[in-house]
């Protein structure tokens, strides 16, 4: 058995305006991995090519030890995928959708699916169109735990909800995931949720792996220094991942946190970096500064 | 699978297809108890409408974008067309066998299917569902509810034309090519037997409809989800 969830080397893929290029990332299981970056980094189209709804042009992808296109159904049946925006057929209730969709998963377990239903407070009779996006998310979400997949695809599942309802989904999740020990691939551009569930954190940034670290890495060994222009020649340029210019100053983004407060001391401030902290310095227009 | 796949489909669109069966129902009652008409081309005329019920899954799909979510499921992309098409022609089939029923079941029925030859009835009505639903689907897969309009249009104006072009210019080839088909099917029909000529016509219909098949299958399959 493999011991990766995920593990994609050299992926590509090119449409018109976009381009995703030799994307690398593994996922160890029973982990939880955050896909960041801003939008049109390339994040939907790495999960779509994940889930083989696209076309890859170069590279492989393997889904718990097996090839995504050549393993298609197994690896489908094995994972539980949470679209951006939920889309069932509007004028459906909920329990036809269950009714309809479960029997494609082996592993499907109605009693699964009625607790979690319970638990976010899911009409059944209801039908879909009637629901809140955030009951639309949640349903989605249920879908994708009630077959006891091995691996989570959530693509963006936050995006649109207002803060408590997006706390209440992860703290549901994070639980989840504590009792059941499933791998995660978690994207998103509201990387604030990321900070209390992912082990590793993945920036792409136009069509390309900016970095793919544990978390603990990052918290441990990334930090922000803020001061005057003077400070960017004290940071070596190795270490240094982003540059931003502001009214007061500069920010840069280093990966080396230590040396930087060694080199630095008290002439400039030394901050760990927040993973919002990183995506801004990383993706931001004046990257290549640095 | 496939079943799985049928199964959804008629889940996920259960009241829309019921809704234009329904409305189906409505037609072959006028057809029953208006002026008398051939059998056979009632059972053709019954046939086609129930053929295009099906439809309405690939328009539905196309209307709640929910082709992400199908081709998300553990399912081949070809079994989820093969399984459109084997619900079309149960739709359709079944149709059709309903409504025989009913023209010999209702007491007000005008149509009188005494002297019905069965194996020409079931390769009348099973050319009325596989000749339609081969062309409509893959253009409906390929280009959603817009592009069955199109087709369905399309062929429309076609045929106006034709007539137009043929009666401006005096030529009545049309009427000469219909002539022809009828009488190469008459002349195969004496030469191969009924039997015969029923195999020949099946397997004629098998090609047609795989061959369908396979297009459609090429377009769910590059298209993007």
């Amino acid at each position: 058995m493999s011991e990766l969830a995920i593990d994609i080397e050299g992926l590509c893929k090119s449409r018109k305006g976009f381009e995703l290029r030799d994307v690398s990332l593994k996922l160890p299981r029973g982990y939880v991995m955050g896909l960041i970056g801003p939008n049109g980094s390339g994040k939907t189209t790495i999960i779509k090519l994940l889930m083989n709804l696209a076309r890859r042009d170069a590279g492989n992808v393997r889904i718990l030890g097996l090839d995504n296109v050549e393993n298609e159904v197994e690896v489908r049946s094995r994972i539980g995928f949470l679209y951006d925006e939920p889309c069932f057929h509007d004028d459906c209730n909920l329990e036809d959708q269950r009714r309809a969709l479960c029997r494609f998963y082996p592993g499907w377990c109605d009693s699964t699916f009625d607790r979690l239903a319970d638990e976010f407070g899911l009409p059944r009779k209801r039908k879909f169109k009637k629901l809140s996006r955030g009951m639309k998310t949640k349903f989605g979400l249920v879908l994708a735990l009630s077959h006891d997949a091995d691996l989570l695809v959530l693509d963006e599942p936050t995006s649109g909800l207002d803060p408590v309802f997006r706390r209440e989904l992860l703290d549901c999740l994070a639980q989840v995931l504590q009792d059941e020990g499933k791998s995660v691939l978690f994207s998103t551009h509201v990387v604030t949720d990321l900070e209390r569930i992912a082990d590793y954190v993945t920036l792409i940034d136009r069509g390309e792996v900016a970095f793919s670290l544990s978390r603990e890495e990052l918290n441990e060994s990334w930090g922000v220094i803020k001061g005057d222009e003077a400070v960017i020649e004290a940071v070596s340029s190795v270490d240094r991942k982003g540059l931003r210019r502001g009214a007061y100053g500069v920010e840069i983004l280093t990966s080396n946190i230590e040396s930087a407060r060694r080199r630095l001391g008290s002439s400039a401030v030394v901050e760990r970096a927040s993973l919002e902290d990183i995506m801004v310095l990383m993706t931001g227009d004046e990257r290549h500064a640095a | 699978m496939l079943r799985d796949v049928m199964w959804m489909d008629y889940v996920q669109n259960r009241k829309a297809l019921l809704l234009n069966v329904g409305i189906f129902l409505v037609f072959v009652l006028i057809m029953l108890t208006g002026e008398s008409i051939p059998a056979l081309e009632f059972i053709g005329l019954s046939c086609l409408l129930f053929s295009l019920a099906p439809m309405t899954v690939l328009v539905r799909e196309d209307k709640f974008k929910t082709k992400s979510l199908v081709c998300s499921l553990p399912a081949k992309r070809k079994t989820i067309v093969l399984g459109r098409y084997l619900l079309g022609l149960g739709i359709g089939l079944g149709g059709g066998g309903l409504s025989i029923l009913l023209a010999r079941l209702l007491p007000f029925s005008t149509l009188d299917t005494s002297g019905l030859p069965l194996l020409r009835a079931v390769l009348v009505g099973t050319t009325m569902v596989v000749v339609p639903l081969s062309f409509l689907l893959p253009f409906t897969i390929r280009f959603g509810l817009i592009g069955m309009l199109v087709f369905l249009v399309g062929a429309q104006v076609l045929g106006v034309l034709v007539l137009l072009v043929s009666r401006l210019l005096g030529f009545d080839g049309l009427r000469s090519i219909f002539a022809g088909a009828g009488d190469f099917v008459v002349l195969s029909r004496s030469a191969l037997g009924e039997i015969g000529f029923a195999v020949a016509v099946l397997a004629l219909l098998t090609l047609f409809a795989t061959v369908s098949c396979r297009i459609s299958i090429g377009i769910y399959e590059r298209r993007e989800a």
